[in-house]
């Protein structure tokens, strides 16, 4: 029932951006990825009083200085993060003066400021530094405010997926002829509450992010931005532009099951995937590699990897996933826009980085993780998976630009 | 332009006990205004934040009020979109506090996921049996109108048949800055897709968003005129303009540039939050006084802009109840 992929203007990837552990720029991100990603770290915050204090971390010298503030309230690195790969997104893109001065900003972020909120907290940050409310969700606006963006400005918080809603949602602007150009994306700093209730939840790994492992024990987290300009093919066309990949399809559904945990039966995960193929005008035999949300909690891979077999079936013993939370953290709000941007340059480059080596696969995920060497994307089309706490699923598919006008 | 036809509402909001009296609330509530036990009967409701307590009583309220529409719609089909942007922040000062004087091991598990503000929208949909989508909005003031055009163009997309859109907001813990004005209690929305042309006579009327945005210090822009265009382009002029503004620059720019776009424009003082806009369009909907067409406009000293433009029919609420259960 949801709109296909011909009902309205197709949508194409005309730029990125990105910062991360593996460095800053889409350039830096893509060699870190075929280098075999990063290592998680202690996070540098003397206050975090828990027992995992890992994380995989943008090198601090990479983290942007600038822009430090926004009306009355001061940016914390995740802001920061956000304007530098926005500004690199959009430069890539070549948008002009004129174009920026209309563009929309869609952004997924749940924490966005909250680095400032912990520094006055712990006594780091002043109080006193304002009377006026400073909200947490500011991210979106300081994007703007830098790029001089005066189309509509959307903050989207959808937890871990809030990115890949983002993405969307955007798409959705496009498509329905609201806007011809959207940024979008995603930027989360450190949040020492972040990493507290997952300490609490006991949903840490106590080494490193390592989803399908028959040894995971939870996730770890990395903070950055990742950011891609959305455009109209017409427009792309227009001001030839050149297109990274075509968003081709997207679609959401809700477990409506429990705070935290998956909806074991994988129900409405699979609805989300059918209906992204859907709308793509896609079947499964399209899609040439999987970007999977695979956060390393054991019971959100196995039900994840048996939705994947029984969307695949036995396609799913050759179709590789990338499990790129095992090279840069689950990115929390971010992790739905690194897995477009990644898709985006599978798709770009027509080929999938190793994974990161697994100590023993677990049996309950039987799905492919080739981790020796990169593998020839073999079909056009990637599907990227985003979850998030609450039940939220989110899936895109990417597909090369070829078939866009 | 995509609209959104609302058939119920409900409020939950200290001092105004139902969607008419929304406009003027109690600005600093006793302790107490609000119990729990009596607005949501049942189970599993007391050790919720109180902000996901307001929502899921507004949003019986609402349901309740749109009468049987929503029953025949299937889960897959139905979606919810809240907008917040302080739900969390007092559980997230709890939380930090006990890290910082305790270590993590001291938070509280049950209310733990919390601190993601987007679980109010998930524990609605739970609450009524959502599968088609969860969407939480957060944008610095404009959250909520950013929920209802968010509603509009997944409908329009063929997301979903029927949505909940709501707002909720708790009063900020005392050392944030803004705390005075924290925006308290919630307010929610029962909509389905306006037919282009066509009145639902069950509804309240129909209502249009746009959003746009203005820099901090930034002289008024092409922007605004494009958002107010498109609102105002295929019908007659507003009689009335409710402005819900603070006092940064944003806010006075917004201010000035409304100078001369309708009849008249009143200015209301904004709290810190997503909810008082929300509250104004809320009223008016249900009142529909000052005619049938008005626009209701909010700004954030961020820069965040966005127009409601509504259109109120004759109505006869409360309906008959239903439920979505």
């Amino acid at each position: 029932m949801t709109a296909g992929r011909d009902d309205g203007r197709r949508v194409v990837v005309t730029g990125m951006g990105s910062i991360s552990c593996l460095g800053t720029g889409v350039d830096a991100f893509w060699a870190g990825l075929l280098a075999g990603g990063g290592t998680p770290a202690p996070i540098p915050d003397p206050d975090a009083r828990m027992a995992n204090r890992l994380m995989y971390l943008v090198p601090q010298d990479e983290v942007p200085a600038e822009p430090s503030r926004l009306a009355g309230s001061t940016l914390a690195a995740g802001p920061r993060m956000a304007v530098a790969a926005a500004r690199e997104a959009v430069a890539d893109a070549g948008l002009d003066t004129r174009t920026r001065a209309r563009l929309a900003v869609v952004l997924g972020v749940e924490m966005g400021n909250a680095g400032w909120h912990e520094s006055r907290r712990a006594g780091v940050a002043s109080a006193a530094e304002g009377a006026t409310w400073s909200p947490m969700t500011l991210t979106a606006a300081a994007v703007g405010a830098a790029l001089g963006a005066g189309g509509g400005n959307v903050s989207v918080g959808n937890a871990c997926a809030a990115s890949g809603y983002a993405v969307a949602v955007a798409a959705d602007m496009i498509r329905g002829g609201e806007a011809d150009v959207v940024l979008t994306g995603g930027a989360e700093g450190v949040t020492r509450v972040g990493m507290g209730v997952f300490n609490r939840l006991g949903a840490l790994d106590p080494e490193r992010c390592r989803p399908f492992d028959l040894h995971r024990q939870g996730t770890l987290f990395g903070d950055g931005a990742a950011m891609l300009v959305l455009e109209s093919a017409e427009h792309a066309a227009r001001r030839g532009a050149t297109a990274y990949a075509e968003l081709a399809g997207a679609a959401w559904s809700c477990d409506a099951h429990h705070p935290t945990a998956p909806d074991p039966s994988g129900g409405q995960a699979l609805r989300s995937i059918r209906q992204a193929l859907d709308e793509a005008g896609l079947s499964r035999e399209d899609i040439g590699a999987v970007v999977p949300h695979g956060t390393g909690t054991p019971l959100n891979d196995a039900v994840e990897a048996r939705v994947l077999r029984e969307v695949f079936e036995d396609r799913c013993d050759g179709l590789p996933l990338f499990s790129l939370k095992g090279l840069i953290g689950h990115t929390a709000g971010v992790a739905g826009a690194f897995g477009a941007l990644t898709a985006a340059l599978l798709v770009h480059h027509r080929r999938v980085p190793a994974n990161a080596p697994l100590d023993e696969q677990d049996p309950e995920c039987p799905v492919r993780l080739p981790q020796q060497e990169p593998v020839p994307l073999s079909e056009q089309a990637v599907l990227v998976n985003a979850y998030a706490f609450g039940g939220n699923n989110v899936s895109l598919v990417l597909t090369g630009p070829e078939g866009a006008p | 332009m995509i609209s959104l036809d609302v058939l119920g509402l409900g409020v939950v909001l200290p001092g105004a006990d139902k969607p008419a009296d929304a406009r003027t609330v109690t600005a600093a509530p006793a302790p107490g205004w609000f119990d729990v036990v009596t607005a949501l009967t049942g189970r599993g409701y007391r050790r919720l934040p109180t902000a996901c307590q307001y929502l899921l009583a507004a949003t019986r309220s609402a349901l309740d009020d749109a009468g049987d529409a929503p029953d025949a719609v299937p889960a897959e089909r139905r979606g919810v979109v809240v907008g917040t942007n302080n739900a969390g922040m007092a559980l997230m000062e709890e939380q930090d506090r006990s890290i910082l004087e305790e270590g993590a091991d001291a938070i509280t598990p049950i209310t733990a996921p919390y601190f993601a503000m987007s679980l109010f929208a998930s524990r609605l949909a739970v609450e009524h049996t959502v599968h088609g989508f969860t969407l939480t909005t957060n944008s610095p003031r404009t959250a909520g109108f950013d929920a209802l055009q968010a509603g509009a163009r997944a409908l329009a997309r063929g997301r979903a048949d029927v949505l909940v859109v709501g707002a909720t907001e708790d009063e900020l813990p005392r050392p944030e800055p803004g705390a005075d004005g924290s925006d308290i209690g919630a307010v929610a929305l029962v909509c389905a897709p306006s037919a282009e042309g066509i009145n639902n006579p069950s509804a309240y009327g129909s209502c249009r968003i746009r959003n746009a945005f203005l820099a901090p210090g930034a002289a008024p822009a092409d922007a605004l005129d494009d958002a107010w265009a498109a609102l105002t382009a295929d019908g007659p002029l507003p009689r009335h303009v409710d402005a819900v503004l603070d006092d940064s620059a944003t806010g006075r720019a917004v201010a000035d540039w409304l100078a001369g776009k309708a009849g008249t424009v009143s200015i209301t003082p904004a709290g810190a939050g997503c909810l008082s806009p929300m509250r104004h369009l809320v009223a008016r909907l249900a009142t529909g006084d000052d005619g049938p067409e008005h626009v209701v406009v909010t700004a954030a000293a961020e820069g965040n802009v966005a127009f409601a433009r509504l259109t109120t029919l004759p109505h006869n609420h409360p309906q008959q109840h239903g439920s979505w259960q």
